[in-house]
C-alpha cells in the first residue's frame, strides 16, 4: 500500500528519468529548448541551486543556442570520438550493441516492453543511456500507480528492484558522473547531478 | 541514493560527488517542474510488448545463424566471404569456398569485419563543421540538409562550365562502376586515385612489355621456383589470400622453392626458403644480373625469346653483360655466388617458374626500370603465359563484354585537369585504359595554384596521413581558401575528415553493395556481388544512394543517368546475363562462366578466317591489321605472323612481348623526361654517396594484420599490433650506441636530386620512437610499419594518443584494459617525414628511399 508520500517521490523519479531521457536522446529542438528556458526561469528551481540553461546561451539569438547546444550533443555522445559514449556496449570496451544490449533486451522482453526511440534520435541499440532513463522513467510511472499500460504497480517495483539488484544499471553512474565533468553549456551537466542521486 | 530520496522520511541525501546534494523536497519541485517541461516532447517511449523482442526469446533460445555469402574488403584482395547473421547481428566471418580466387580462405583482417561494423568510435550520422577547421566542432544534420548543401555547392561549378574544379580523391575503392559513373556525369576530369602510392610501377612495367595487362598472375600452384623481390604476400599483397595459398600449396605439392629478395625479414621472406636481404632499390639489377647469366650460360629459352619478342637474344646478351653478379653483389649486397645459383635454378625450372614483385621493388625512385628488369627475366626463360609460369589475364576484373555497364552510361570528360594529366611524369597516364595519376604532387600542385579546387570529395581515402609530406596535406586542407568546400565520406573518423566541412557517414563493407571481383589468380574471370551482409549501422548510406540522389540535386541532366529505383535494380540489369541473375549472385556469391579456361599462351591463340578477313599483313614486321582507330586513323593490329601462322600475339606496338620500348622512350621524348627503351639499372641519386654513421635509407612496411586507416580502427586487430618502433640490424645500433628499447628521434630528408619535387636535401620532419632490434633488416636500412601514428579516430585508432577510455590508460571499465600488451603502445606517423619523392618516369612515389638521420634522445 503506497502513501501519497511515496507515489509524488516516484512520480517525481519518473519525471526526473523523463527529463534525462529527453536530454540525452536528442539535440535539444526548439520546443525542448523553450521548455528548458521556462524550466529555468521557475523560481523553486533556482532554489535549488540548478540552472538547466546558463544565462550565456539564454542571450543568444535562439538559432545560435541551438547550434551550440547540438554541438555540445555531438561533442558528448555523437562524436567524431564522443567524449561520453552513451552505449553500454562501448562503455564496457565491447562492440557496438554486443553483451549489455542483449542482457537488457532480455530484461526488457521478461516484462513486456519494448523501446521505441524518436526517429530523429542517435541511437542504434536499446543500451543507450536515453533508453534506460526512459526505461526508469516508465517503471517509476507505473510504480506510482500512472500506468496506461499494463505494467501494475507490484509489478513494476519489482521491476525496479531488479533492475537496480542486477548488472544493468552499473555503467550509468560513471556515465552520468562523465557527463557531469565534461558537459560545457547546456542541460547535460545539471541533468547528469539531478538524475546520479537517484541511482542506488 | 534514490532508496534515501524515496524514503517519506529522510529529508536530505548524502552529497553528491559533483558538489550538490538532492534533498527529497528538491526532488519533488524537480520532479514537478520536469513533469511539466517535458510534457508533450518527442522523447524514447517504453510500449508495452505484443511480442518477445525480435532479437529470440527472454528463454535465451536464439535464432538460428543465417549465412550471406559477399565479399570482404578489410583490404583490395576482394576475398568470396560468408557472414553469419545472427538476431539481426553479424556475429563471425568465414570464407567462400565458391570464390574461385580465395577458395574459401580469409585472413585475421578477414574475421575482424564485425569489430569495424560495430566499432564504437565509427561514423553514423552527417556531419557539419561549426567553426574554423580542424577545430573539431561538429554538430549532426540530416541528409537533407547535407545533399542541399552538397548539391548547392557543386551545382554552380558545373553549370558556369568549370567541372573540372571539383577534385575528387579516392582511396581504394571497389564500387569503381558507380564513382566513375557520378564523376563522369558530372563531368569533372580532376579524378585522384592513389595507384601512384601503390602499385603504379609495377603496372606500367608489365604494361610496357606485354601491353594487355597490368597485373601479373604468376602461376604458382603449378610452379616449382618463385624469385620474389619484394613483395610481402603473405602479409599485404593485393592478392594476399589467393596468392599466399597457392604458394603454400606449391610448395607442398610441387616442392616449390622460393626465394625472396627484400630488405627487411618479412613474414613473407620468412616462409621462404632462402631470403637475401638486399639495399633498397637493388632488385632491378640483381634482376639484369641473373639475366646476364642466363644469357652467358645460354639457359635461356632463346627460341622462345627470339620468336616472342622484339629484340633478339643475342642483342640482349649484349646489353646485359655490363650487370654482372660481381657489380650486383656490390650495389645490393647479395653475393654473386648465389646470383649465379639461383640464375641457374630459376632457369632449370623454367617454364615452370615465375618471379612476382611489388612495393619491395616498385617503391622506388628507380622502380620502373627495377620492375622492367625482373618482368623481361621471365621472357628470357620463356615462361611467359606458361603452366607454372609468368601468366596474366586480359581482364583485371569481370567480363565487361558479357556483363557490360547498364546504360545510360555518361561520356568521359571533355574538360582537362592539369593536375590528374600529370604531364612531367610521362608514364603516369601514358596508356589510355590504365591512367593512374601522380596522387603525391595533387595537394602540392593546388598549394602551388596550378589549377584551382574549388570543391573536394574524399572517399574512402585518409589523405592527411597515409600519403607523403602529410604536414603539407594539413595545410592545403586547412586553407579554406585553397579548397573553399570539402566533403569526406568514410566509415570512420580520420585526419582527413577532422579537416572536412561535411563528414557524410559511408557504410562499411557488410552494409552494402557492388559488383566485383579481383585479377583472376586461377586465370578464369569471375564476377562477384557484396550484398549487405546486415543493415547498415544508425544513418550511414553507401555512394550507390548517395550519388544518384546528389545527381538529382545537382540537375542539369545528370539525374538521367540513374533511372533505377534502387540499388538492387540497378545490380539486376547488371547481373541479368548470369544464369539465374541477381538471384544466383545473392545465393553464391559469384559466378563464373564454367565454359572459361584458363588463360595460359593468349598469345599463341591462331586468329581465325573471320578474324582475318580484310585484313592485311604488313611485310617488314608480320603485323596483321584490320581496319583503323576510330580516333587516329591509325591502322588497328590484331595480330602477328609467326612461323607463317597468323596468330594474336600481345597487344603492343610490336605485338611481341617489348624487350626495347620505344613506345616509352617516345613517351618520355615527349615530356622531356629520357626514358631507357631497354631494362637498365639506375642507381638512386640520392644514395650514391658515402653516407655519414648516422644516415640511414628509411623503408615502411605493413603488418599482417592491417592494411591501412581502416584496420586501425579495429580493436581486434590493434590487439595484436598496434606499436610501430624503429627496426634496426644490431651492427648499426651498435654503431650508434644504441640498445634495445632506446628512444630515437629520425629525421627526414628531401632527397637531393633535381628530378624530384622540392629535391633540395633539406629537412622535412622529425619524428621519436623506440629502437627494435633485429637481424631482420638491412644495416643500411631502418624499418617502421606505417599502421600507425593516426591523430584521429578515438582510443584504438590513435595507439593510444587518445588516452580518455583507452585500455591501459585512465579510468576503462574495458575488461581488456589488463592485457600487458597495450602497454608501451608507439604510434608514430611515418609518413610525417616522408617526401614527395616520385619516380621521375612514372610518378610511382618512392617510399623506400627517404634518407633519414637518426639520435638517441
Amino acid at each position: 500500500m503506497s502513501t501519497p508520500v511515496d507515489t509524488a517521490v516516484q512520480r517525481a523519479v519518473a519525471a526526473t528519468w523523463r527529463l534525462a531521457s529527453r536530454t540525452f536522446a536528442v539535440e535539444v529542438d526548439p520546443p525542448f529548448y523553450a521548455a528548458l528556458v521556462r524550466l529555468s526561469a521557475e523560481a523553486g528551481l533556482r532554489a535549488t541551486g540548478l540552472d538547466l540553461m546558463e544565462d550565456r546561451l539564454r542571450s543568444l539569438p535562439v538559432e545560435q543556442a541551438l547550434e551550440e547546444l547540438a554541438v555540445e550533443y555531438a561533442r558528448l555522445f555523437v562524436g567524431p570520438r564522443p567524449l561520453v559514449p552513451p552505449y553500454a556496449s562501448a562503455r564496457s570496451g565491447r562492440a557496438l550493441g554486443a553483451g549489455p544490449r542483449r542482457a537488457l533486451e532480455d530484461f526488457l522482453a521478461a516484462y513486456r516492453l519494448r523501446p521505441v526511440p524518436p526517429v530523429a534520435a542517435p541511437i542504434v541499440a536499446v543500451d543507450h543511456v536515453a533508453v534506460v532513463c526512459a526505461l526508469l522513467d516508465t517503471l517509476h510511472t507505473a510504480a506510482a500507480g500512472d500506468a496506461e499500460a499494463e505494467l501494475d504497480r507490484d509489478t513494476a517495483r519489482e521491476a525496479i528492484d531488479d533492475l537496480h539488484r542486477s548488472e544493468l544499471l552499473s555503467w550509468v553512474p560513471e556515465l552520468l558522473s562523465d557527463v557531469a565533468d565534461g558537459a560545457r553549456c547546456g542541460p547535460y551537466r545539471p541533468v547528469a547531478r539531478i538524475t546520479l542521486p537517484l541511482l542506488p | 541514493m534514490l532508496k534515501d530520496v524515496a524514503d517519506p522520511n529522510a529529508e536530505t541525501a548524502p552529497d553528491s560527488p559533483h558538489g550538490w546534494a538532492l534533498t527529497r523536497r528538491d526532488l519533488l519541485v524537480l520532479g514537478g517542474l520536469a513533469a511539466g517541461a517535458t510534457a508533450g516532447l518527442a522523447g524514447v517511449e517504453v510500449v508495452a510488448a505484443t511480442a518477445p523482442h525480435d532479437g529470440g526469446t527472454a528463454a535465451g533460445t536464439p535464432e538460428p545463424v543465417r549465412r550471406v555469402p559477399s565479399m570482404c574488403q578489410m583490404c583490395t584482395t576482394a576475398c568470396g566471404i560468408i557472414g553469419h547473421v545472427r538476431d539481426g547481428r553479424l556475429v563471425g566471418v568465414e570464407g567462400n569456398p565458391e570464390d574461385p580466387n580465395s577458395r574459401g580462405g580469409v585472413c585475421a583482417k578477414g574475421v575482424a569485419g564485425p569489430s569495424v561494423l560495430y566499432d564504437p568510435y565509427r561514423l553514423l550520422y552527417p556531419m557539419r563543421r561549426v567553426g574554423a577547421r580542424g577545430e573539431g566542432r561538429w554538430r549532426r544534420i540530416s541528409w537533407e540538409e547535407a545533399y542541399t548543401e552538397i548539391g548547392d555547392r557543386l551545382r554552380p561549378l558545373r553549370e558556369q562550365g568549370r567541372p573540372e574544379e571539383f577534385f575528387f580523391q579516392q582511396g581504394r575503392n571497389r564500387s569503381a562502376d558507380a564513382v566513375r559513373r557520378f564523376l563522369n556525369a558530372y563531368g569533372t576530369p580532376s579524378f585522384f586515385n592513389h595507384r601512384a602510392l601503390c602499385s603504379l610501377n609495377r603496372r606500367a612495367a608489365i604494361l610496357a612489355t606485354i601491353g594487355e595487362s597490368d597485373w601479373d598472375l604468376g602461376d604458382y600452384e603449378n610452379s616449382r621456383y618463385v624469385l620474389n623481390f619484394g613483395s610481402n604476400w603473405a602479409e599485404a599483397h593485393q592478392g594476399h589470400i589467393p596468392v599466399a595459398t597457392r604458394m603454400m600449396r606449391a610448395r607442398s605439392t610441387n616442392g616449390a622453392k622460393i626465394v625472396t629478395f627484400d630488405a627487411r625479414l618479412s613474414n613473407t621472406a620468412a616462409l621462404s626458403d632462402e631470403w637475401f636481404c638486399v639495399k633498397p632499390g637493388t632488385d632491378g639489377l640483381i634482376a639484369l644480373a641473373m639475366s646476364n647469366v642466363i644469357c652467358a650460360e645460354e639457359l635461356w629459352d632463346r627460341d622462345w625469346f627470339d620468336r616472342w619478342s622484339n629484340l633478339p637474344a643475342a642483342e640482349y646478351a649484349r646489353h646485359l653483360a655490363r650487370y654482372t653478379p660481381e657489380y650486383a653483389q656490390a650495389e645490393s649486397g647479395v653475393p654473386a655466388t648465389a646470383i649465379r645459383r639461383i640464375a641457374r635454378e630459376f632457369a632449370a625450372a623454367a617454364p615452370r617458374c615465375t618471379t612476382i614483385c611489388n612495393r619491395g621493388s616498385a617503391a622506388h625512385r628507380n622502380g620502373f626500370y627495377n620492375d622492367r628488369a625482373i618482368t623481361v627475366l621471365n621472357a628470357l626463360v620463356g615462361n611467359m603465359g606458361q603452366v607454372g609460369g609468368w601468366c596474366w589475364h586480359p581482364r583485371s576484373a569481370w567480363d565487361t563484354d558479357a556483363l557490360p555497364e547498364p546504360e545510360p552510361v555518361p561520356p568521359k570528360p571533355v574538360r582537362r585537369s592539369l593536375i590528374a594529366e600529370a604531364k612531367g611524369w610521362p608514364l603516369a597516364n601514358a596508356w589510355q585504359r590504365n591512367q593512374m595519376k601522380v596522387a603525391e604532387i595533387v595537394y602540392l600542385w593546388i598549394k602551388e595554384g596550378r589549377q584551382k579546387a574549388s570543391a573536394l570529395m574524399t572517399y574512402n581515402c585518409d589523405q592527411a596521413w597515409s600519403f607523403p609530406d602529410t604536414r603539407l596535406i594539413r595545410e592545403v586542407l586547412t586553407d579554406t581558401e585553397l579548397i573553399p568546400f570539402h566533403v569526406c565520406i568514410d566509415v570512420m573518423y580520420s585526419d582527413t575528415a577532422d579537416l572536412a566541412d561535411i563528414v557524410l557517414p559511408w557504410t562499411t563493407y557488410l552494409e552494402r553493395w557492388d559488383i566485383d571481383s579481383r585479377p583472376p589468380q586461377s586465370l578464369v574471370d569471375y564476377v562477384g556481388l557484396r550484398q549487405p551482409v546486415v543493415p547498415p549501422l544508425g544513418e550511414s548510406k553507401d555512394i550507390r544512394e548517395i550519388f544518384p540522389e546528389l545527381a538529382r540535386r545537382i540537375g542539369g541532366g545528370m539525374e538521367t543517368y540513374y533511372p533505377w529505383n534502387s540499388v538492387e535494380e540497378y545490380l539486376a540489369e547488371y547481373f541479368a546475363p548470369v544464369p539465374g541473375g541477381l538471384d544466383h549472385m545473392r545465393r553464391h556469391g559469384v559466378w563464373q562462366d564454367p565454359t572459361k579456361k584458363p588463360a595460359y599462351r593468349p598469345y599463341e591463340r591462331q586468329l581465325s578466317a573471320d578474324e582475318l578477313a580484310g585484313s592485311r599483313t604488313d611485310p617488314q614486321t608480320g603485323i596483321i591489321h584490320q581496319g583503323s582507330d576510330p580516333q587516329t586513323g591509325e591502322p588497328l593490329a590484331v595480330g602477328i605472323m609467326i612461323d607463317g601462322v597468323p596468330r594474336r600475339g600481345f597487344p603492343t606496338p610490336s605485338r611481341k612481348v617489348e624487350v626495347h620500348s620505344a613506345f616509352i622512350a617516345d613517351r618520355g621524348d615527349e615530356a622531356g623526361v629520357p626514358i631507357q627503351p631497354l631494362p637498365v639499372y639506375e642507381p638512386i641519386p640520392a644514395h650514391q654517396r658515402d653516407f655519414a654513421a648516422d644516415e640511414l635509407i628509411m623503408i615502411s612496411f605493413k603488418w599482417n594484420v592491417h592494411n591501412a586507416h581502416r584496420t586501425s580502427q579495429s580493436k581486434w586487430l590493434q590487439e595484436i599490433a598496434h606499436t610501430n618502433p624503429a627496426w634496426l640490424n644490431p651492427t648499426t645500433a651498435q654503431r650508434l650506441g644504441l640498445r634495445q628499447g632506446d628512444w630515437i628521434e629520425v629525421t627526414g630528408h628531401r632527397p637531393y636530386d633535381r628530378q624530384v619535387p622540392g629535391g633540395d636535401g633539406g629537412v622535412i620532419g622529425s619524428l621519436r620512437t623506440r629502437v627494435h632490434l633485429t637481424h631482420g633488416v638491412h644495416p643500411q636500412v631502418i624499418a617502421i610499419a606505417h599502421n600507425a601514428g593516426r591523430g584521429q579516430g578515438g582510443p584504438f585508432a590513435t595507439n593510444g594518443v587518445d588516452r580518455t577510455h583507452q585500455p591501459g590508460y585512465g579510468r576503462s571499465a574495458d575488461g581488456d584494459q589488463g592485457r600487458i600488451w597495450w602497454a608501451g603502445a608507439l604510434s608514430v606517423a611515418q609518413n610525417t617525414i616522408m617526401p614527395i619523392y616520385p619516380d621521375p618516369v612514372s610518378g610511382q612515389q618512392a617510399y623506400h628511399d627517404t634518407v633519414v638521420r637518426v639520435r638517441r634522445v
